[in-house]
């Protein structure tokens, strides 16, 4: 672990990926499949309730849409990989299928870098 | 390997409300005819209830956090429409920003996706 | 030249009617000067001055939304109570303006006290139930728990009914419910809170073990239908089964769910034992059955130590005193309703400052919210009372000693009966279905319970089917309540069947729906529903000329139980059926348009 820069915190020019997913562990899969096969830990999965667009287009003026609960993936991710990431998660996660949810690719962003203590066994 | 539909020119709607009032900020959406997807979740907020003395006890402090894609054409008939509708003029009601996105990606019907490409080549 | 614009420019020109002001020039706080100077913030640095108009339209919205919530759950019943008497009874509503003055004084009532309990005292349960398993060993977090529910039970609303209720019981006729509802009246509650505590003590020690809450259930059920066996063997005793098994129902309500449920929750999330999805039941279940025991245990210690004539006697003399002197103010509405209003939260408040202060070591945060809420409480429980006694207890008494006259002789009335037997008592038994299905409906408890009973079973069982199952059990639960003053059943042969009845049932459903059928039961009757149901009962018992106008709250609250469960066993079925069906018939048809509803 690096210690604390003496001018503060180092910003490095990042971009965050959300995901809306259904509740049935999509979620779990990408962020495991996002720590494993791309070496990525800053993300996180929150419950959230959801209306879609399709479900939103459907009802009727003046009601809406029942909600679902939904999951929302939020990943931090360097500048220059963002756009790879994207496909990536659009893949993984599955979200071309029909309910499958939605990505976002934020605007530009800066963040600071985040390690994890090493050897540590993994929760099972 | 399929091809990812990228929808551009669209932004993320973020409004923080009082408790209960997160129904009434799809609701002025909706009214100004925008058909959007929406997250929404609970959170608890800082800020005015404790600025406002004893009169903050009036400020509830569970807030509504809702989130909305909306096309950047539609965007600032949205904002308006939240606006007024939740009467964010009021002390202490809460507050709404809207975020730039690349793009997004969800699964889109077949049905749309006719219609968008008919909709491309007439205009061309 | 046509000059083209994008329609989006267009809309973003209509959209005028704004100013931009760069959130660089917002001074909400102190300046650059002093954030330059390094000066720390402080709360008054950072407070906001707000104009008179400003200030009102803070408050408008703040009032009139807290208005509405008891506005809604009150007026309905109310009208509902006050139309069928015009219409069907063809009876004048009596004292219109004062029941309309103590009405609108429940409302605001209930509107202050609820806020007050949000910000003056929800406050201390979460620091509380967050802080104390962490800085205290389980015998002291208990003993907290236990006393925690001794002193939410004497500051529950609808426990001011009970005691209201007893002003109108003959003496003669029952000496024993006489002396608990009026001597004893304070060991009464107390023992119900004793009992309160001991459910949340046995509740909370069941999250941390993740026990089965069958076993609880059956284990607490059986000596209390026992007692309740042998109560209904002594003529005197088995005039206060009803009595026993309605404090089951009052106990149960607005004050001691959230409290008692936030103190359980944080002992449990401080083990680690949280993030059950049941954790949070349960507590409501022996919080209603406890109380039904102490209460048959402290009649039996009533039963040892005075004999009814003594009993008679005392109210005799008591009587007497009382015509010949003029009572002291505190005896008088409305002093009386203001003292019992202080003497119902102070307890409480001390007791919670007690905890935080010595046990904890914690300082008290944002101490005037606290007090204002406290000081809100307090408010409103006193107007609640004098609503009380004006309105809901009037009411439902007026109510209840109304609706025999549709099928009986009352004297005083003219012309009743006003129907046939058979008509009348048709309509008198719909009165009171339709009185408990509306009452449920309106409950918000239950609207919260419903949320919790689709996320559990993953929109399996609808928040729709769950209002809808106990509003029906509760509507068969005081019709039956009602037939039982009619004719005047004894009580053991109603309770019996139907909680062994409920007991078949929990033997056969699944954890979940056991758990949500006992606590629905609970959660159904609010501060309105309670003392408008027990005013109608002992109303009617008079009418009637029923001993005790006891028993219709407890038949409420089997009633949801049964319901629910055979609810959730026929919900069962039908999966299982489906389940058979989709395994012979291997296309899934209506899949896919399930999915595209998803996004």
């Amino acid at each position: 672990m690096s210690t604390l820069p003496e001018n503060g915190p180092v910003l490095q020019a990042s971009r965050m990926l959300t995901c809306v997913l259904p509740d049935d562990g999509t979620d779990k899969e990408l962020l495991r499949s996002l720590r494993s096969e791309k070496g990525i830990i800053r993300a996180s999965s929150a419950s959230c309730l959801g209306s879609a667009i399709l479900a939103d287009a459907r009802t009727r003026p003046g009601r809406l849409p029942q909600p679902y609960l939904v999951r929302m993936v939020k990943v931090v991710v360097a500048e220059e990989e963002a756009e790879a990431l994207f496909e990536y998660m659009y893949e993984k996660a599955r979200i071309g299928r029909p309910g499958g949810g939605v990505i976002l690719l934020g605007a530009p962003i800066h963040s600071t870098a985040y390690a994890l203590p090493e050897g540590v066994p993994d929760e099972k | 390997m399929t091809e990812i539909t990228y929808l551009t020119d669209v932004s993320l709607l973020t409004c923080v409300v009082q408790q209960g009032y997160g129904d009434a900020v799809l609701k002025a959406a909706r009214d100004v005819g925008a058909i959007t997807g929406a997250i929404g979740y609970d959170a608890r907020g800082y800020g005015a209830r404790e600025r406002l003395g004893l009169l903050g006890v009036a400020v509830e402090a569970e807030k509504d956090v809702i989130s909305i894609l909306v096309s950047t054409d539609q965007q600032d008939a949205v904002f308006d429409s939240i606006y007024r509708a939740c009467k964010l003029d009021v002390p202490g009601r809460g507050y709404m920003y809207l975020t730039p996105l690349d793009k997004v990606a969800s699964y889109i019907p077949e049905s749309v996706m006719a219609r968008m490409q008919k909709s491309r080549t007439e205009d061309g | 030249m046509a000059v083209k614009y994008r329609f989006g420019e267009y809309q973003r020109g209509l959209a005028a009617g704004h100013r931009e002001v760069s959130f660089n020039d917002l001074r909400l706080g102190p300046g650059p000067e002093s954030i330059r100077e390094g000066k720390p913030l402080t709360r008054e640095s950072l407070r906001v001055k707000l104009t008179g108009m400003e200030i009102i339209r803070l408050l408008q919205p703040y009032a009139h939304v807290r208005f509405m919530e008891q506005f809604r759950a009150v007026v309905p019943l109310a009208l509902y109570l006050a139309l069928f008497q015009i219409l069907f009874l063809q009876q004048v509503v009596e004292n219109s303006w004062v029941i309309t003055a103590g009405l609108f004084a429940v409302i605001v009532g209930l509107m202050f006290f609820m806020e007050g309990l949000k910000q003056g005292l929800m406050p201390f349960g979460t620091v509380i139930g967050n802080k104390l398993p962490q800085k205290s060993t389980l015998p002291v977090v208990l003993l907290v728990t236990l006393l925690l529910g001794i002193g939410v039970t004497f500051a529950e609303p609808a426990i001011g009914a009970l005691k209201a209720a007893g002003q109108n019981v003959s003496v003669e006729r029952a000496p024993y419910l006489y002396a608990l509802l009026n001597h004893w009246s304070e060991s009464l509650v107390l023992v119900v809170g004793v009992s309160v505590g001991l459910a949340a003590v046995i509740g909370t020690l069941r999250f941390l073990y993740g026990w089965s809450l069958k076993p609880l259930i059956y284990m607490s059920l059986l000596p209390v239908l026992a007692l309740t066996v042998y109560g209904a063997f002594d003529t005197e005793m088995s005039k206060v089964l009803g009595l026993a098994w309605d404090c089951g129902a009052v106990t149960t309500g607005p004050v001691t769910v959230p409290l008692v449920l936030s103190l359980g929750i944080g002992i449990a999330s401080a083990a680690g034992k949280g993030d059950s999805e049941l954790s949070g039941f349960g507590i409501v279940t022996l919080a209603s059955l406890f109380p039904i025991m102490g209460v048959l245990l402290l009649t039996i210690y009533v039963s040892y130590t005075v004999t009814p004539a003594e009993i008679i006697e005392i109210a005799r003399q008591a009587a007497a005193a009382e015509s010949a002197m003029e009572p002291a103010w505190y005896e008088r509405t409305p002093g009386q309703e203001i003292v019992m209003g202080i003497r119902a939260i102070l307890p409480l408040v001390l007791f919670l400052f007690l905890v935080l202060l010595v046990v904890l070591r914690e300082k008290l945060r944002n101490a005037g919210e606290i007090f204002y809420g406290i000081s809100l409480a307090i408010i409103g429980m006193c107007i609640f009372n004098l609503g009380l006694t004006y309105g809901l207890s009037k009411l439902g008494g007026t109510a209840g000693a109304l609706v025999p006259t549709a099928f009986m002789e009352v004297p005083g009335i003219p012309d009743s009966p006003i129907y046939f037997y058979a008509v009348g008592l048709v309509l008198s038994l719909a009165f009171a279905w339709f009185l408990g299905y509306g009452a449920t409906m309106a409950e918000p408890a239950l609207n919260a319970l419903g949320v919790t009973a689709e996320n559990l079973t993953n929109g399996v069982f609808k928040k729709k089917t769950l209002v809808g199952a106990v509003s029906v059990g509760v509507g068969f639960g005081i019709a039956i309540g009602l037939a039982k003053l009619i004719f005047d059943l004894p009580l053991v042969w109603l309770i019996l069947p139907g909680y062994l009845l409920a007991l078949v049932l929990t033997f056969f459903s699944s954890e979940e729906f056991v758990n949500m059928a006992w606590d629905s039961a609970g959660v159904t009757t609010g501060p309105i529903t309670v003392p408008l149901v027990l005013a109608m009962g002992l109303g009617f018992g008079n009418a009637t000329h029923a001993v005790e106008g006891f028993g219709i709250l407890c038949m409420a609250s089997v009633g949801p139980i049964i319901t629910v469960m055979i609810t959730g066993l026929w919900a069962r079925h039908v999966a299982r059926r489906q389940a058979e069906a989709a395994a012979s018939e291997p296309v899934p048809a209506s899949h896919e348009q399930e999915a595209e509803a998803l996004l």
